[in-house]
């Protein structure tokens, strides 16, 4: 069931919420394979899920999304459970003392956090294999990679563990394993939602938002987060989309390329735009990653590199290392970077291009061969998606599953502040039949 | 913590890597023909 359909039985009381959370914890425990979950709050969850069925018995609304059971990427802070980002340096840190700003908005709506979910350590990589819990796999091909670093929550929403999970979104977070499990995310525009409560990666490019198998289960999700009246959508004959060229076609595999073509045909969208200086975007958005996340983990890691996952702990000390200049100049660069960007905007309102260069490989392959060249998997996945982060503007991932094929992601890129259009343009595409999470084959 | 050698190698890719990086975004900033100034405003 969607999001939608539960709360809507939920609040007819065609079912109980209790129900509802319930056979989530069931499903949830019937499939340790797929390694999604890292904790469960089954008492906690089961509790508020009775507090909500007790608002409803005596004829309160208990909010658009009552009983929805949703997971968290284990970033978020939980009240009275330690943070674990991902980490096993943070075990002995101190439990949460209240929840994440957006576990809270989620609740206030009546939907029950169920979980915590696994993901790259503290956020740093696009793909869930992590050396203290082990890697996520892919619901859609179980020797395949989720995609991170939120590829815990993607995979629980694609198994349909859960329809909705909450996530942060770097450099890729949201948008790489969204497009590798073939579910929806939104990366909002930066700022817009709060990250109090959520462990920071990087302060000037984090994000946090939410994923879905739908794109109007993504829409409840973004009302409950980001309640407001929102940017009016335009009329779709109005809007003015264009694929991205050049560097966001260079190194996409043909996979990657065939979604944004299904996406642009479905949106008319014939106009072609080449975003100047992408590739040096993506190294701005790389070097402030490096020093800020570098700085953050500085004093631990001279006592304690040791318990680093090793996939993170080189580039932290790299970064920690790494002289202010870079820093300060690729800052520079993304004030300019931005304008490029509004310039851009200036004339089209909806850009388009793939989310990742390449569907899901598989758990363990470093290398992959694209255009003749052999290239690294992991830093790869983000190529297309961190420029955007660097100019902080909002991006909606939407599915491509096609018969046979892995799923692959595209994301649609608006100006800041255009989130709800951007929702409402994916729900379109997926009325239409263009975009939509797949079946998945049932866990055996 | 002292770095092994294979630590002490790793760390030094990534910070070529790095270096690479920021010699490029230095090479817009000097070839560019606006000030690379201001705050940023997604």
């Amino acid at each position: 069931l969607t999001a939608g359909e539960i709360a809507a039985a939920v609040r007819t009381r065609t079912t109980s919420a209790r129900a509802c959370v319930a056979e989530a914890l069931e499903r949830i425990a019937r499939d340790p394979e797929l390694n999604a979950f890292t904790a469960l709050f089954a008492d906690r969850a089961l509790e508020r899920a009775e507090s909500i069925d007790a608002v409803l018995a005596s004829g309160r609304d208990p909010g658009a999304l009552a009983g929805v059971p949703f997971a968290a990427k284990n970033l978020f802070d939980v009240a009275g459970v330690v943070t674990r980002a991902g980490a096993s340096v943070t075990d002995g840190d101190p439990p949460a003392e209240r929840d994440a700003d957006l576990v809270a908005a989620l609740e206030r709506c009546g939907a029950v956090l169920v979980g915590a979910t696994n993901m790259d350590e503290f956020a740093y990589g696009f793909v869930t294999e992590n050396a203290h819990d082990g890697a996520t796999r892919n619901p859609h091909d179980r020797t395949r990679i989720a995609g991170g670093s939120s590829g815990g929550s993607a995979a629980a929403v694609a198994a349909e563990l859960v329809p909705l999970a909450l996530a942060s979104d770097t450099n890729g977070s949201i948008r790489v394993p969204a497009a590798l499990c073939g579910i929806f995310g939104i990366r909002p525009t930066y700022g817009a939602l709060s990250c109090r409560g959520a462990y920071p990666f990087v302060n000037s490019l984090d994000t946090v938002g939410p994923l879905a198998r739908t794109a109007s289960d993504l829409q409840l999700a973004w009302t409950a987060l980001a309640p407001g009246p929102g940017t009016s959508s335009a009329p779709r004959a109005a809007r003015r989309c264009a694929r991205l060229d050049g560097y966001f076609e260079d190194d996409a595999l043909p996979g990657a390329r065939h979604a944004v073509d299904v996406v642009c045909d479905a949106l008319g969208a014939t106009d072609v735009v080449e975003l100047a200086y992408a590739r040096e975007a993506r190294e701005a958005a790389f070097l402030i990653t490096a020093a800020e996340s570098g700085a953050l983990h500085a004093d631990r890691l001279r006592t304690r590199a040791g318990e680093y996952d090793p996939a993170t702990r080189d580039r932290l000390i790299a970064g920690a290392l790494m002289p202010a200049a870079w820093y300060l100049r690729a800052q520079r660069f993304r004030s300019f970077f931005s304008a490029v960007m509004r310039e851009v905007f200036a004339s089209h309102d909806v850009l388009i291009a793939a989310a990742t260069p390449y569907a899901a490989t598989q758990i363990g392959q470093r290398t992959i061969v694209v255009d003749g060249r052999e290239i690294e998997i992991r830093p790869n996945l983000g190529v297309f998606t961190q420029p955007i982060s660097l100019a902080g503007v909002p991006v909606v991932s939407v599915p491509v599953v096609e018969r046979g094929a892995l799923p692959v992601g595209v994301q649609l890129i608006g100006r800041a502040g255009s989130e709800s259009a951007l929702l409402e343009l994916a729900a379109e595409l997926e009325r239409a039949g263009a975009v939509g999470a797949g079946a998945v084959p049932v866990a055996v | 913590m002292p770095l092994d050698d294979e630590r002490r190698r790793a760390v030094i890719a990534a910070t070529a890597r790095l270096a690479a990086f920021a010699a490029d975004v230095a090479a817009v900033e000097l070839g560019a023909d606006v000030a690379i100034a201001g705050t940023f405003v997604p």
